[in-house]
């Protein structure tokens, strides 16, 4: 039997780590070389390995046990058995995983270097799931502090669009009717004459009666806020669910507003 | 039309949504904005830095002028407001206003 | 729901690689699962048919964890159906270099999408056209009519693998997926629906294949379903042969006699 270990360290609550290990299809489904998931009797997956890298393919039958600091993934295939233990340990803020995978048949010989990147996989696998950070996110965390005072802003938390304004300047303001659907043709617009990949746009009616917030990184909308006749409707978004909400709420937005259009201009 | 913030002076920060209020009197602005030069005139109380009371109202003057005062934990102010420059704006000026009265 | 955040290789020979970029279901497709698929060759990459919004996050961290998205050179769409194109005005911006690649009957509609794209768009002409990338060609095939009128399939040529858009198309029953055909059969019962409904001709259809058994592909990778390989090919070019779709099924259904 060859057996291969692993250690990640996952940012989120250890809850969140458990909804990832407990729903064994999804974990699966998203190990590396998985090409064939089936729920239909009891949890099949199919590893192959692409025959250019290693000739390696077998269907396994899964059992998912769990308990209360522990999961245990128990494959039975045609050729070998995998078995996968996830134990997680509470440390600081962060949960740590570790990982160790075991596999007893067809191939094991030559399976070490395979297998440890195999585990490894894994392991970026659950951190992924658990943590479900939306990629923009990670690729916004690279960039400058203004940027991340952008990033942070939520609508539903007034103080984050003080501290934005606190280090912005308004770029343009004035009247815009916005058509069926017409946000993105104004952000378009907008985006035509102003660089700053940030931007912060706010419309209002004369009446005040309807108002909107949006706050963009590039072309995607990282947060929306609106004011109708119906109520407040305010998305952070920070996965796809929410990405979609934002996008309908967004799509709701016509009429006559004043606009203004505000940019970063950097500090802390 | 170019409004760019400057903070200084010890305000902390807001206990109440400083937004809802200035989307409150804003059909007042508006409205306003054709007669005259519409200025918000009212009082915030500010304890340990943090603005917990705003009450507020629109009036028009014929030139824009702008005012404030404190009294203990209040400050009195007066300040125009112009449609175009949209809440934020109103915002940026008002946060001015009482970070220079601290 | 499914959802698969890997990628896939489908062919390495060190200097040019295919990849499969993962799926995901929406709450609102069931079963309909989008592939996306990206050739490099040298430093030089091509990303198939990119895909909507809600791809968008998966297949940026996919791409990006191969090459840098400053090396792509060509977004290549098949067609202008959301799936295929609403995640445009992102790739926009996370893709700098990349030319967008449709047909030239759609390249009026890129503006719709929040996006000036002057300078960046290639529109195909209706015969087809090939795209040079590292050493490599992608040669657009095409695949009008099926379903849409300016529809192209891509053949990347060094590895013989036909990206065939939604030629090949196949909607999953719930709780199961699988990358590759292996029981052809099965199969054809997830395909026939979709293919009697939205292919428009059967002309077309027979004229795609006829064009498709020249290139004789090893490979047919569909931008909905499972991927082709070996026998199955053969099997499913001659079962698209024997399919009657579109107008030529529904004409009396929906129009009357």
């Amino acid at each position: 039997m060859k057996r291969k270990s692993t250690t990640v360290s996952i940012n989120t609550s250890k809850e969140r780590v458990e909804a990832a290990l407990n729903d064994a299809p999804s974990f699966i489904t998203n190990w590396p070389y998985v090409v064939r998931v089936s729920v239909k009797e009891g949890l099949k997956a199919e590893i192959m390995m692409p025959r250019f890298m290693f000739k390696f393919r077998d269907i396994y039958k899964f059992n998912h046990h769990a308990d209360y600091n522990s999961h245990i993934y128990d494959g039975t295939g045609e050729r070998g058995h995998m078995s996968l233990v996830v134990t997680l340990k509470e440390w600081q803020k962060n949960i740590n995983a570790v990982l160790e995978l075991s596999y007893q048949g067809k191939g094991e010989f030559w399976l070490g270097k395979t297998l440890q990147n195999f585990v490894e996989s894994i392991g970026s696998v659950l951190k992924e799931l658990a943590e479900n950070r939306p990629v923009q996110e990670q690729i916004q965390s690279q960039r400058s502090a203004t940027g991340e005072i952008a990033v942070n802003m939520d609508f539903s938390n007034p103080m984050t669009v003080a501290e934005f304004l606190a280090k912005s300047r308004m770029v343009h303001s004035g009247l815009h009717i916005i058509g069926e659907k017409g946000l993105f043709d104004l952000i378009g617009e907008l985006r035509a004459t102003i660089n700053d990949r940030p931007l912060y746009i706010s419309g209002i009616t004369n009446d005040g009666t309807s108002s909107f917030k949006v706050l963009l990184d590039g072309s995607q909308i990282l947060a929306i806020e609106y004011r109708g006749a119906e109520g407040m409707k305010t998305v952070k978004v920070e996965n796809d669910d929410e990405a979609r909400k934002a996008v309908d709420i967004a799509s709701e937005i016509k009429g006559t507003y004043m606009i203004n259009v505000w940019v970063p201009v950097g500090g802390v | 039309m170019s409004i760019e913030s400057d903070r200084i002076g010890n305000l902390k920060g807001w206990k109440l949504d400083p937004f809802d209020e200035l989307q409150r009197v804003w059909k007042a602005i508006n409205d306003g904005a054709l007669l005259g030069v519409p200025h918000i005139v009212g009082r915030a109380s500010v304890r340990n830095g943090m603005v917990s009371g705003l009450e507020m109202d629109v009036i028009l003057h014929g030139s824009e002028k702008e005012l404030s005062f404190r009294d203990g934990d209040e400050v009195y102010f007066i300040i125009p407001a112009r449609p175009e420059e949209g809440i934020e704006g109103l915002y940026v000026k008002l946060d001015r206003i009482l970070r220079e009265s601290q | 729901m499914i959802r698969n955040m890997n990628s896939y290789p489908l062919y390495d020979d060190g200097k040019h690689k295919v990849f499969w970029l993962g799926i995901e279901e929406s709450e609102d497709e069931k079963g309909i699962l989008t592939n996306q698929y990206l050739v490099v060759d040298g430093d030089e990459a091509a990303l198939i048919e990119p895909g909507g919004f809600f791809v968008f996050s998966r297949v940026l961290k996919n791409v990006s964890s191969i090459v840098p998205p400053t090396r792509i050179k060509y977004l290549m769409y098949s067609h202008q159906d959301p799936d295929v194109v609403a995640g445009l005005n992102l790739w926009f911006e996370y893709a700098p270099l990349a030319k967008f690649v449709i047909s030239d009957l759609w390249v009026r509609f890129i503006p719709h999408m929040a996006v000036l794209s002057a300078g960046r768009t290639i529109g195909i002409p209706d015969k087809g056209a090939n795209f040079k990338l590292g050493n490599s060609s992608i040669k657009a095939v095409p695949s009008h009519y099926l379903h849409s009128p300016g529809n192209f399939s891509f053949y990347d040529e060094k590895s013989g693998i036909l990206f065939s858009s939604d030629i090949g198309a196949a909607a999953f029953p719930e709780g199961e997926w699988y990358l590759f055909v292996e029981d052809f059969n099965e199969h054809v019962r997830h395909m026939e629906g979709f293919h009697k409904r939205y292919m428009s001709s059967t002309t077309a259809l027979n004229a795609w294949v006829r064009n498709v058994r020249k290139l004789n592909p090893k490979v047919i990778a569909p931008q909905h379903g499972a991927i082709f390989r070996n026998n199955d090919i053969g099997k499913f070019l001659d079962w698209l042969n024997s399919l009657e779709v579109g107008i030529d099924v529904f004409e009396k259904e929906f129009y009357g006699d």
